[in-house]
Parts: structure tokens; C-alpha cells; sequence
């Protein structure tokens, strides 16, 4: 097209924006939070996921390691009372039966 | 600002989803006027015309994260048009069908095909004011489909390609809109200098 006609067209077809709908316009863009976060945030996300896990890894294998402790000192003492007591009762029994 | 003035859609863009709010002003400042004239011609009502401008924009700012960069214009003159169309819709439910015999075929020889300026001299005696009133009164002449060419040549300054992209139509055809466009308004335009 011919650079007159476009030109004349071009300064026809241009409307004044109304400024009351730009100001709430620009106020949105202001407003607005994108989303998206920059590249340090997500890794500084990671770093946090990665030392949550390892600390609840932690905790849990010392609960772990305490409870198995517990039920070992348990058993041992379960253990001699059932030795102790079979041997009372064999001793028991058998002062019995002699 | 004055440096976000100078970048590019897409940088521009980067620099909104990062958090920096003035990037998107300044797009907003680049293309608010085009896509209010645009509405404005669209709808023939400036009322209907502001809403839709909010809603566009709106959109836009909601919607940037998911642009994917290449081509903002093309994406932005998409939500501007689809949004316009979903409008229009919902106002009365009507087909724009093509007016027949328009010329279908591909190729960039059209281009060279529109005619060179003889009648629009006409409008160089005329006072500011009177040539925009006489040249929008012809563009609002024009027939749907040739009128949307127009603006979106003229007003939207999206190349050929990036308009047959967005009406989904063969590059052939807008070329052909233009052209029948252009005739047409130098004809109206020198029938009512007579």
C-alpha cells in the first residue's frame, strides 16, 4: 500500500485510551505477582526439602535406633525372668516332686 | 523506565515474570492504543469497547506466564480478537461468511499487486480533523472481512503472514482483502471528494 494512504489511515484509526480504564489497568499490573519464581528461589526450595528430609532421616533412625535399644534391654530382662523363672519352676517342680 | 523502553516484547516479558511490574506497563503503554482503536472499529461502541479493553488486558497480565516467547504481538492481537469474537457472540450468535469469488490463491506476487496511490491525494487539501472523519466514515464502509484486514495491517501492524495466521485463512486470500480493502477506500474516498 502506498505510504500516503497508510500513513492518513494510521492517524485516522487511533482512539485516545480512556484514562480512568488505564489507571485501572496499570493498578492490576501492579497488583499482579507472576508466578513464576527466579532460578534462586527454586533451588534455595530444594536446598530446603533436601535438609527437611535429611534431619527427618536423622530423627527417625535415632527413634529407631533408641526403640530397638529399649525393646533389646526389654528382652534381655524378659529373657532372665523367663530363664529365672523356668529354673524356679524346674527347681519348684522338681523339690516337688522330690 | 527508559531503558525498559528500549527492549524487546520478549524481554520485556522475562523481566515482568521476574517480578519487575514496569516491564508490563511498558508493554501495556506500546500497545494500548492500537488495541483501543481496534476494539473501538470492532465493536462500534465505545462503552463495549472499554470493557472489552479491560477484560483483554486482564487477561494478558493473567495470562503472560503462559506465553511461550516468539512472536508477544501475535499472541497479544490473538487474545485481543478471540476475546472480541467470544463478545460478539454472546451479543447475537451470527456467521461472518466470506463474500464470494475473493481470490484464494498463495503466493507473495499479491503484494506487489496492490494498486500504487493516485486517489488519495484528495485528502492532503483536507484539515486534520475532517481527513480522519472521512477516512474512518470509509473504513466503517468496508465489509467485515476487509475492514478486519485493515486493522490489523494498519492499526495492529501485523505483517500478512502473522494476519493469515491469526484468521486462519491462506496468506492468498488476506493478501487479496488488502488489496479489494485499499480499492475500495480510494474509491469511496474519491467519490465523496467529487
Amino acid at each position: 500500500m502506498d505510504e500516503s494512504l497508510y500513513e492518513h489511515l494510521k492517524d485516522s484509526l487511533e482512539a485516545d485510551t480512556p484514562p480512568a480504564v488505564d489507571m485501572r489497568i496499570r493498578a492490576a499490573i501492579r497488583r499482579s505477582r507472576p508466578r513464576r519464581v527466579s532460578r534462586w528461589k527454586w533451588w534455595a526450595a530444594a536446598a530446603g526439602v533436601a535438609l527437611a528430609l535429611g534431619c527427618g532421616t536423622w530423627l527417625y533412625n535415632r527413634e529407631h535406633a533408641q526403640q530397638l535399644a529399649a525393646m533389646r534391654d526389654a528382652g534381655e530382662v524378659m529373657l532372665e525372668i523367663m530363664c529365672m523363672a523356668s529354673v524356679d519352676d524346674v527347681y519348684n517342680i522338681d523339690t516337688m516332686q522330690l | 523506565m527508559q531503558q525498559i523502553v528500549q527492549h524487546s516484547d520478549d524481554d520485556l516479558v522475562r523481566a515482568f515474570i521476574a517480578g519487575e511490574t514496569a516491564a508490563m506497563e511498558a508493554l501495556f503503554d506500546r500497545y494500548r492504543k492500537a488495541v483501543f482503536g481496534w476494539l473501538v472499529r470492532h465493536t462500534e461502541s465505545r462503552s463495549e469497547a472499554e470493557d472489552l479493553y479491560q477484560d483483554v488486558w486482564l487477561r494478558v497480565i493473567r495470562g503472560v506466564e503462559a506465553y511461550t516467547p516468539g512472536n508477544f504481538k501475535a499472541w497479544l492481537w490473538r487474545i485481543v480478537r478471540n476475546h472480541a469474537a467470544d463478545n460478539a457472540r454472546r451479543k447475537r450468535p451470527a456467521l461472518i461468511l466470506d463474500s464470494p469469488g475473493e481470490a484464494v490463491e498463495d503466493g507473495d506476487s499479491l503484494i506487489d499487486a496492490i494498486p500504487d496511490p493516485d486517489a488519495v491525494h484528495v485528502l492532503d487539501g483536507l484539515d486534520v480533523a475532517e481527513r480522519r472523519a472521512r477516512l474512518s466514515a470509509a473504513v466503517e464502509r468496508l465489509s467485515p472481512p476487509l475492514k478486519e484486514v485493515v486493522l490489523l495491517r494498519i492499526q495492529a501492524e501485523l505483517d500478512f503472514r502473522e494476519i493469515a495466521e491469526l484468521l486462519n485463512r491462506p496468506l492468498g486470500t488476506v493478501l487479496a482483502r488488502m488489496h479489494s480493502a485499499v480499492a475500495r477506500l480510494k474509491a469511496i474516498i474519491a467519490q465523496e471528494g467529487d
